[in-house]
């Protein structure tokens, strides 16, 4: 026995050391921060089925993370080989791949190009998305036979796409129209919209609804990307440049914002007062009505457009205390009939929930974060996106 | 059984000097790196400070905090790492060819051994293994008397918190989080060492022949390990991964099974002294 | 006994060993003869499964070899089959904890006889003292076959005489040996049979006793004859 101490002496070694890390549950979960919520205000039952999906930035090192009401959790914690094969599936595509895993197989997991009711789930792609001919696949998930059906339409060739990317899905009266932003070699974009028709499986119509030319006009997309049903609007907003030299910053010269309505293909103006021009950028769709948001260090007015009456209605004033951070914009989320915005306070981060309906506040509370030896003192929260879970 | 243990226990001893070098070399390297490393990070603070008049909050807004990962990405380091890889690595041949070449033919007594003879095999793939584990630990270890020097030797206001070392590219796969990953990355680890001895064997069993044999073997080897992968790369999206891994797994099976069962197949009827 | 049969190898374009067959009995000194190259260690190599052949069969007491084998038949080739850094002494222990065959007590005696020091590296021996070493970790084994490859090469007089004696000693006896060698004139009376091999193949096989009785030939006799005539 006594001349096998070499081997013994590394072999326990290894053992003690590798056990002690693995049972301490590696370094890194065990000196996590976490963060929860607190209650200041409120209903609780806002924040029961909330999930954030938020990161926070320490030094030079990026966590993601998801914070509930139970705590928080690193997306991470699964296994690493996952993450090189592909990319982590978004939250809420879990419960698709679950219920209909043969369905979503070989899909990409963005909501944009999906649409669901409650009879159907619907996909649809571009398949050779640098080629010059594009070919639209398009997937029909009958939910209750679990049955699934697929054809492909040629779009009519063009010359100079460089990438093709679908925006939005809009299924109605056995019409698939689909908003689909293309962009060509020169650096323009084009924003279309496709019209599918269903049971002739033949594309009617292309139609390109905003242009946009570099250095001279750009064209950005308002619409809830995370939305899968029916949005019956597509909300764009153009602005036009003065034609600078390329190393000067561009004037805007005008900022226009268009509505163009699903289901009769009309495309209205949207009249904004000038008060309310630099926040265009912010603008939200959310349930048949343009919102403007506009922070202060009170908190937030909402400034609201009605798209059927086609008017601007009295602002909605949600009170709560912010550190206006010029560094950091507030998150605000429109979904559900609710409002949610996360700010940085003074002594961390608020978490505001406001019915968009009343006007009142549902909720306050705060972010906590633990552990805190392990945080820089200059920490940022950012939130990505807020789920509701059932 | 018996004999294998004895057969581990006699290639770890004939090594074993060298190790210690090596391990003697690793630690001297890295105390002497993150020793220079911090104090230079210290030095150049005082030095810009002084100069400056700056404040601490301003010195760290221009220079950036000190994290392990300084000292992590500096040469010293870097250095200890690469020569304990190229050590493992060169003695990987070594294990094998030191028995056959020069005024050595202890491959002879190795053959004529009354035991199987794949357990030289195993011992010696498992003395590999437990070399490599011991420089992990070793690393382990180290990093953990590093964090206490550089926690001595820069204050804490000029700290960023990295949780060790396990947030940093490469020691995520040296030091993964979970025990069943640790089990998952060197069981690979074990699989490459495996096939790479098959592919000694197989020379050593046809000379010329046979390097041409050990290079198409092993490109087979990687072709069936990695067709979970290839397959994931022309369908992407089309497995999800948790089936991409359990095609890995089948298909590392499928490797280490062959690789063995070669090896066991050459020792006994085609390898020459 | 071992029974080499039909034994065909190929080594590169090389036809090595051709439909080589002969046997060596237990209690039989047999001595593989040829010129340089002929294959004798090749034979040697084959029957140990150091070295692959082609086709054919060999068997050792009626069967093929097999791990336990090893505690039945040994090689003492002309290259010393321990770690140069080792110690003789470490070498004996080493031998002792693998083969239950090795006799400490043999393996004492021949040290003394061989007059070497068990204290003394290997890599730091003499050629002969190596090769008395080989020879020891071969005699201090209780197999039942020993093959020995050029047990005489390259050594002094003296000690080509000290291992001469372990021939005719209590350690030889009963055991088969196969050995070769070219200094056939200095063991020629040991040996029992003659297997003379020329290109791959075995030319002749005879008992060395029944030749010298019927025919008044020495082995050498018989050698002249089947190469020069």
């Amino acid at each position: 026995m006594k001349k096998y101490w070499r081997t013994i002496v590394i072999s326990l070694v290894i053992v003690a050391t590798i056990s002690t890390y693995y049972i301490q549950g590696a370094m890194s979960s065990k000196n996590d921060v976490t963060f929860k919520f607190k209650t200041t205000s409120g209903n609780k039952e806002e924040i029961e089925n909330l999930i954030l999906q938020a990161s926070y930035n320490n030094g030079d090192i990026y966590h993601p993370l998801y914070i509930s009401k139970d705590g928080s959790t690193n997306p991470r914690s699964r296994f690493i080989i996952e993450d090189l094969i592909a990319d982590p599936v978004p939250l809420e595509f879990e419960k698709y791949i679950q219920d209909y895993r043969k369905f979503m197989r070989g899909k990409v997991f963005d909501p944009s190009n999906y649409f669901e009711d409650e009879a159907r789930l619907i996909y649809t792609d571009f398949s050779g998305k640098n080629r010059q001919v594009l070919t639209l696949q398009i997937d029909i998930l009958d939910k209750q036979t679990n049955d699934s059906t697929s054809f492909e339409i040629t779009t009519p060739t063009q010359a100079n796409i460089s990438w093709i990317q679908v925006n939005d899905v809009f299924v109605k009266n056995g019409e698939i129209k689909i908003l689909v932003t293309s962009y060509l070699y020169n650096d323009e974009e084009e924003l279309h919209v496709y019209t599918v028709n269903e049971n002739k499986k033949e594309l009617e119509d292309g139609s390109i609804i905003a242009k946009s030319e570099p250095g001279m006009s750009s064209i950005r997309i308002y619409n809830d990307s995370n939305k899968i049903q029916n949005e019956n609007y597509y909300l764009y907003k153009v602005d036009k440049y003065k034609n600078k030299s390329e190393d000067a910053e561009s004037e805007i010269i005008s900022s226009q914002a268009y509505l163009h309505n699903n289901l009769n293909n009309e495309v209205e103006e949207i009249d904004i007062a000038n008060k309310l021009k630099s926040a265009m950028n912010s603008m939200i769709l959310h349930g048949g009505e343009v919102f403007i948001p506009v922070h202060s260090a009170n908190g937030l007015e909402l400034n609201r457009y009605n798209i059927k009456k086609k008017q601007w209605g009295e602002p909605l004033h949600f009170n709560y205390p912010t550190k206006a951070n010029n560094e950091e914009e507030p998150f605000l989320q429109l979904s559900g009939g609710k409002l949610y915005s996360v700010n940085r306070v003074s002594d961390g981060y608020s978490l505001f929930i406001g019915d968009l309906r009343t006007g009142k506040s549902l909720y306050e509370g705060k972010i906590i974060d633990e552990n805190r030896e392990n945080l820089n003192k200059d920490y940022s929260l950012t939130i990505d996106q807020i789920y509701s879970i059932y | 059984m018996k004999n294998y243990l004895k057969l581990v226990n006699f290639e770890i001893s004939r090594f074993f000097k060298l190790y210690l070098i090596l391990i003697g070399l690793t630690i001297v390297c890295q105390l002497i790196g993150v020793i220079r490393v911090s104090k230079g990070y210290m030095d150049l603070a005082e030095k810009v400070m002084d100069k400056n008049q700056l404040s601490v909050s301003r010195f760290i807004e221009q220079y950036g905090t000190f994290s392990v990962q300084r000292f992590v990405y500096s040469e010293w380091f870097l250095m200890s790492i690469y020569i304990g890889i190229a050590m493992l690595m060169i003695y990987v041949f070594i294990i094998w060819y030191r028995d056959w070449l020069g005024k050595n033919s202890f491959i002879y007594r190795l053959l004529m051994l009354p035991t199987e003879r794949i357990t030289i095999y195993f011992a010696k793939l498992t003395a590999i293994m437990l070399l490599l584990l011991g420089l992990i630990t070793l690393q382990r270890l180290l990093v953990l008397i590093e964090i206490q020097i550089v926690n001595s030797i820069v204050p804490s206001d000029f700290r960023t918190y990295s949780y060790g070392i396990s947030n940093i590219d490469i020691f995520v796969l040296l030091y993964p989080n979970t025990f069943t990953e640790f089990i998952l990355n060197y069981g690979i680890g074990l699989i490459f060492v495996a096939v790479l001895f098959t592919a000694i064997l197989f020379e050593r069993s046809y000379r010329l022949k046979g390097i041409f044999f050990a290079i198409v073997y092993g490109v087979l080897s990687l072709g069936v390990f990695f067709a979970p992968l290839l397959l994931n790369g022309f369908y992407p999206r089309y497995f999800y991964p948790l089936e991409i891994i359990l095609m890995g797994m089948v298909t590392s099976f499928i490797v280490l099974g062959s690789t063995i069962w070669i090896a066991n197949h050459l020792l006994k009827h085609k390898i020459m002294v | 006994m071992i029974e080499v049969k039909n034994v065909h190898k190929k080594y590169g374009r090389k036809q090595v060993l051709k439909d080589l067959s002969f046997t060596a009995k237990k209690g039989e000194i047999t001595c593989l003869i040829g010129i340089n190259g002929v294959g004798k260690t090749t034979i040697m190599k084959a029957i140990m499964a150091l070295t692959p052949i082609n086709s054919g069969e060999i068997l050792i007491d009626g069967e093929k070899i097999r791990k336990d084998s090893f505690e039945k038949i040994t090689f003492i080739p002309d290259t010393i089959t321990m770690l140069p850094q080792m110690k003789i002494g470490e070498a004996f222990t080493f031998m002792a904890d693998f083969y239950k065959s090795w006799n400490p007590q043999r393996a004492e005696e021949l040290l003394q006889f061989f007059k070497l020091d068990p204290t003394e590296k290997i890599a730091n021996l003499s050629k002969g003292s190596m090769a008395k070493v080989n020879m020891l970790l071969g005699l201090a084994l209780d197999v039942d076959y020993l093959l020995m490859d050029e047990p005489f090469s390259g050594i002094d007089m003296f000690s080509r005489e000290q291992i001469a004696e372990v021939f005719t000693s209590h350690l030889i006896e009963e055991r088969g040996v196969i050995l070769t060698t070219h200094e056939i004139s200095d063991i020629e009376h040991l040996i029992d049979k003659a297997v003379l091999i020329d290109n791959g193949e075995v030319i002749m096989e005879f008992s060395v006793e029944e030749v010298r009785e019927n025919e008044g030939k020495s082995v050498v006799d018989v050698m002249r004859e089947v190469y020069r005539g």
